[in-house]
């Protein structure tokens, strides 16, 4: 049975979907690298460049969209009272599930956003990240399923949930008084971005529809593979994909094939257990690298604690030679997912609550 | 919230120590213009240093650029090779030696040179780069790639052709932008 259509959330979260899917095309055709409009992964990389986490001269850009993700949330938490302060989930566990989401999205070359505005590009060689995120997705409600559990958030004393979006509201400010120490590329693909103002408009309209709405894209992907047509989710993921693959079409951004498709590589096993681990991990943490930006704006600091982990991650993917290229994944990338699947496998053995 | 003089003090020094960090931010903090202008410098340092690399280069490889302007092909590879000894791994080297080889129409070897030179220096399929080559790049790929293709599809076994095979694919992609 399909979801009401006089239900308001349903239309939320469709409305999220193909706003997350029209703008992400969008933003690419205003000045985003191509099939890059939306990447939380790149962006992070690009962000922690800017913050001198790593010296890749040609990605370092504070992304202003990431900026509005963040605060669009913690506004639209705010104005419907669902902003509140929680955490104490493992929260180590998350800081370094943050970081290896991170590598396992610089491994394919995106996040799990990025892989379907490819996709619906014509980019075939996001195929193989596609199982794999679907793969990752279903092993992980296989652990959820079998009594593995980070444990549970409680509501926090004080406002440790302000902290993140306040690094947030420091990022801006930041990037609006270019203060010295702040880096900007000057050429690759950090120097190619949308207006500063659309950038941020767009992230805080985004933000404000993802946090009603509690759309992601590994969400989407496990509600589907759960419940099928009748999750909201699975509507939403089909509003993004139709409206993504649309505007590309609309904007003349199709390029059907395989090969010299931009910000891809050939190594399709590579792809794949990239993006298994980022669907793995996102199952287990409560959401891909989009959705733990807009938790950390509703307070959630376990959330905070991943995005955290994942600024690290960008410095780190980027400093180690962990991010692949179009020329392929290096050793250091194809070692630091094999570290990731080592370190989700461990936390499937010591999280799970074998009572049941 | 405000219960005691505990609280109140608190509040007070939070408020103190904003206040100092305004003034400081205002720039009238001791110190403060100085540690501006070394953050300045680093960022100038490293204009200075890419400026640096483009003069270095552009004085270098003059003389193979001489020689394939006049017609001197095969003085302008001798040339490179010599070069080659003293600047290891140069990416102008391998950058250089493919327009040449694309010139002599060995668009195989040609091909494998250029994306050794883009896989070194990204800023040659880079618009905003002095240096930038996306032309010759966009030549070699576009008449390159389908010869090779052919060659290929006659000698399926051939393993050096696929490696150039790749090559081609791999510049395509960089063509096309997105994300590094």
């Amino acid at each position: 049975m399909s979801p009401s259509l006089r239900d308001r959330h349903f239309w939320v979260v469709v409305a999220a979907g193909l706003g997350l899917g029209v703008l992400g095309v969008l933003l690419a055709v205003w000045g985003n690298p191509q099939n890059s409009g939306i990447c939380v992964s790149c962006f992070i990389e690009n962000s922690s460049g800017a913050l001198g986490l790593h010296d890749n001269e040609r990605m370092q850009y504070l992304r202003p969209e990431l900026i509005g993700f963040v605060l669009g949330s913690i506004l639209c938490a705010s104005v419907f009272r669902e902003f509140h302060s929680r955490g104490g989930s493992a929260p180590l566990a998350r800081l370094v599930s943050g970081i290896f989401l991170i590598v396992g999205s610089a491994v394919f070359i995106g996040c799990p956003i990025k892989l379907f505005l490819r996709l619906t590009a014509g980019d075939l060689s996001a195929v193989a990240g596609v199982f794999g995120l679907i793969a990752g997705v279903w092993i992980g409600l296989q652990g959820l399923a079998r009594g593995i559990d980070l444990g549970r958030t409680e509501d926090e004393r004080g406002a440790t949930g302000l902290l993140v979006p306040a690094g947030f509201v420091l990022l801006l400010v930041f990037l609006l008084a270019r203060p010295a120490f702040i880096l900007f590329s000057e050429r690759g693909s950090a120097a190619q971005h949308a207006p500063l103002m659309i950038s941020l408009l767009v992230g805080l309209l985004l933000g404000a529809l993802a946090q009603r709405s509690r759309f992601c894209i590994t969400g989407s992907v496990r509600d589907s593979l759960l419940m099928g047509s009748r999750s909201p989710l699975f509507w939403g993921l089909s509003a993004f994909l139709v409206g993504a693959f649309a505007t590309n079409l609309a904007m003349d951004r199709f390029t059907f094939g395989l090969y010299g498709q931009p910000g891809a590589h050939l190594e399709y096993l590579w792809s794949f257990l990239g993006m298994l681990l980022v669907g793995w991990l996102s199952v287990l943490i409560g959401g891909c690298p989009f959705r733990q930006l807009i938790k950390a704006g509703e307070g959630d600091a376990d959330a905070g604690l991943a995005v955290v982990g994942m600024l690290l991650g960008g410095g780190l993917v980027q400093s180690w030679d962990i991010a692949a290229t179009a020329a392929g994944v290096s050793m250091p990338g194809k070692l630091a997912v094999l570290a990731g699947l080592a370190f989700v496998l461990v936390i499937s053995l010591l999280f799970r609550d074998r009572t049941a | 919230m405000l219960r005691d003089r505990f609280d109140q003090l608190m509040l007070a020094l939070l408020v103190l120590v904003l206040l100092f960090a305004g003034v400081l931010l205002a720039g009238a903090g001791p110190g403060g213009g100085q540690h501006k202008s070394s953050a300045l410098d680093r960022q100038l340092e490293r204009e200075i240093l890419y400026q640096a690399r483009v003069a270095f280069i552009e004085r270098n490889f003059s003389p193979v650029i001489a020689l394939r302007n006049s017609g001197a092909l095969q003085e302008a590879l001798l040339k490179l090779e010599e070069l080659g000894r003293s600047l290891p791994g140069e990416a102008h080297n391998d950058l250089l030696s493919g327009d040449i080889l694309l010139r002599m129409s060995q668009f195989d070897r040609a091909l494998t040179k250029l994306a050794a030179a883009v896989r070194r220096n990204a800023d040659y399929v880079d618009a905003a780069s002095p240096l930038n080559q996306r032309t010759l790049i966009e030549s070699a790929v576009s008449e390159g790639l389908p010869l090779v293709r052919d060659r290929l599809r006659s000698q399926p076994d051939n393993r050096s052709m696929a490696q150039v095979l790749k090559d081609g694919y791999y510049l395509q992609s960089r063509l096309a932008g997105g994300c590094e």
